[in-house]
């Protein structure tokens, strides 16, 4: 079996390593170490160690990944595996694409002040100093519209499903920390038919199922909720450890 | 009764491809350009396409349009290849020809939330700006091209759409599709198989039409080694307008062929083609 993850720091496992109590310059200072993340418990479950490509990016936007796809599945690598496999071949069936979805307010654009690709994040305030910051604040001003930005999305994720299906490789998307609201419901979506399929509603509704909490609060805010529930490290607002463990079952469940 | 043909030819690009001003005869005034510039009736009556179409004896559907970017065309060619009426065409026909035409990289389209809908942007020097205007668009079109455009950049961009889309293309086993640059043949890095004169130096259809009319070597640096650069609407990588305006070989006005110009790229696609197309059809 073959892992290619895509994603932002959800699925990448930004802050796994965190520990309770730590302190913020600890925190930082703290070298990233992913083995706690779900994207490796799930990597060495499918028994993937050798073979496991990731692309998830810290604060990376969907526009990222869906470059970087383009990239590898145009790749020399990427070709030639296939090449070796042939077309009829079931080893092409064991290539699995897990991809998550990040929020639709970032985009990502190469920019000439720091001469490389950015991620851009769209705000109501910018930074004069930077490029990515001025153009994330007229993307959100002038351009940016839900509605738009989902139906893009939606257009991507069926081309992609269109390329590896004929491709024979499976595929399966997921929301990572917010649920869009798709007109669409593919059946390689993780719990589409659900309104908070994503994995931070998750980790919310675990905790709520577990503690009794009849109340839903935490489908209002789910971070405030899984930030007073100490769900997710206070610095990032990103899962911890107990966390990557519950959302690695989750995908273990799914993709087996 | 419509009877389907054996052949779906869809087609892709800008103006060039739509065949806008290709009502255009010479000496008709602005004003009576302006009347029939974006005609589709024009287009398609005097436009290369119906020459193709009609010599193959094809169904065709054509996603080009006038000012549209690259990014515009991949937006469209996503849409039109997920739906459920691409899959019915694909079903019902035998064969399916994709020609895609690149244009200037210096455009792009986004949707703009004062006038609700997608609108194309040309990316230009901040000195020939019109600021007079100063919409949202105008300030949007600015800063892409201020912050965060770079030619080079944007033809590596181009570059991996391509090989991305013939990879995809490639998983249909009934289409075959072809790349040409439509005007300002761009310096590509890589070779890529399918994309038309690849190994020429200049291969777009501006210039194919320019050496066409080329009687001399007095002027072959015109069309063979200037670096024309118009920041109007043209990219550094070197077109043949000024030749094409000296002549007349397009329109004063929006520098698009005329009709003479349209039907020689019908007879130059039609040469390329033939030997793609099975049977003759």
């Amino acid at each position: 079996m073959f892992l290619i993850t895509f994603g932002d720091d959800w699925t990448l496992g930004t802050g796994a390593w965190y520990k309770p109590a730590m302190p913020r310059i600890v925190y930082d200072n703290t070298e990233p170490n992913y083995e706690d993340s779900w994207r490796i418990l799930v990597r060495d479950y499918l028994g993937c160690q050798d073979c496991h490509i990731n692309f998830a990016k810290p604060k990376s936007s969907n526009q990222r990944q869906f470059s970087l796809a383009k990239d590898y599945f145009n790749s020399k690598i990427f070709l030639d595996s296939l090449t070796r496999y042939g077309e009829n071949d079931k080893r092409r069936d064991q290539i699995i694409v897990l991809w998550g979805l990040t929020t639709l307010r970032r985009d990502f654009k190469w920019c000439s002040d720091s001469k490389r690709y950015e991620d851009i994040t769209l705000n109501e305030e910018y930074d004069d100093r930077y490029n990515k910051d001025k153009i994330g604040y007229g993307l959100n001003k002038w351009c940016y519209n839900d509605m738009i930005a989902t139906k893009e999305l939606q257009a991507e994720i069926i081309h992609w499903n269109i390329f590896f299906k004929r491709l024979g490789i499976k595929n399966y998307w997921f929301d990572s920390y917010n649920s869009k609201n798709y007109t669409i419901s593919p059946s390689n979506f993780f719990d589409i038919t659900a309104k908070n399929r994503d994995l931070l509603s998750l980790l919310c509704i675990k905790h709520a199922v577990s503690t009794r909490n009849s109340k839903g609060n935490w489908a209002q805010d789910p971070i405030e909720y899984a930030l007073d529930n100490k769900l997710i490290n206070p610095h990032t607002l990103l899962p911890k450890k107990d966390g990557h463990k519950l959302i690695a079952e989750y995908f273990i469940k799914k993709l087996t | 009764m419509i009877t389907t043909k054996k052949t779906l030819l869809i087609t892709l690009g800008c103006s060039w491809t739509f065949g806008e001003g290709a009502g255009c005869e010479p000496g008709m005034s602005l004003k009576e350009y302006d009347k029939i510039r974006y005609s589709s009736d024009y287009a398609w009556e005097f436009g290369w396409r119906r020459y193709v179409v009609e010599h193959f004896d094809v169904d065709h559907v054509n996603l080009g349009e006038s000012g549209s970017s690259n990014q515009r065309q991949l937006h469209y060619a996503k849409n039109y290849f997920l739906s459920s009426k691409f899959a019915k065409d694909y079903k019902s026909h035998e064969h399916v020809i994709v020609l895609w035409g690149i244009t200037t990289l210096r455009r792009n389209f986004m949707y703009f939330k004062d006038s609700k809908m997608y609108e194309n942007i040309f990316l230009k020097e901040e000195n020939v700006f019109q600021t007079k205007w100063n919409t949202n668009k105008d300030k949007m079109t600015k800063a892409l091209y201020k912050y965060c455009y770079d030619d080079d950049v944007a033809l590596r961009e181009v570059q991996s759409d391509i090989l991305h889309w013939n990879q995809y293309f490639k998983l249909y086993p009934k289409i075959k599709n072809f790349w040409f640059d439509i005007f300002g043949s761009k310096h590509y890095t890589v070779k890529i198989r399918n994309f038309i004169d690849i190994d020429k130096p200049k291969r777009d259809l501006l210039y194919q039409i320019c050496k066409n009319h080329l009687s001399g070597e007095v002027e072959k640096w015109k069309i063979e080694g200037r670096e024309n650069y118009d920041p109007n609407f043209l990219d550094k990588y070197s077109t043949c307008f000024g030749y094409a305006e000296e002549h007349d070989l397009v329109n004063p006005y929006s520098f698009h062929p005329y009709k003479t110009g349209y039907k020689f790229i019908g007879d130059y696609f039609i040469k390329f083609l033939t030997p793609h197309i099975d049977d003759g059809l």
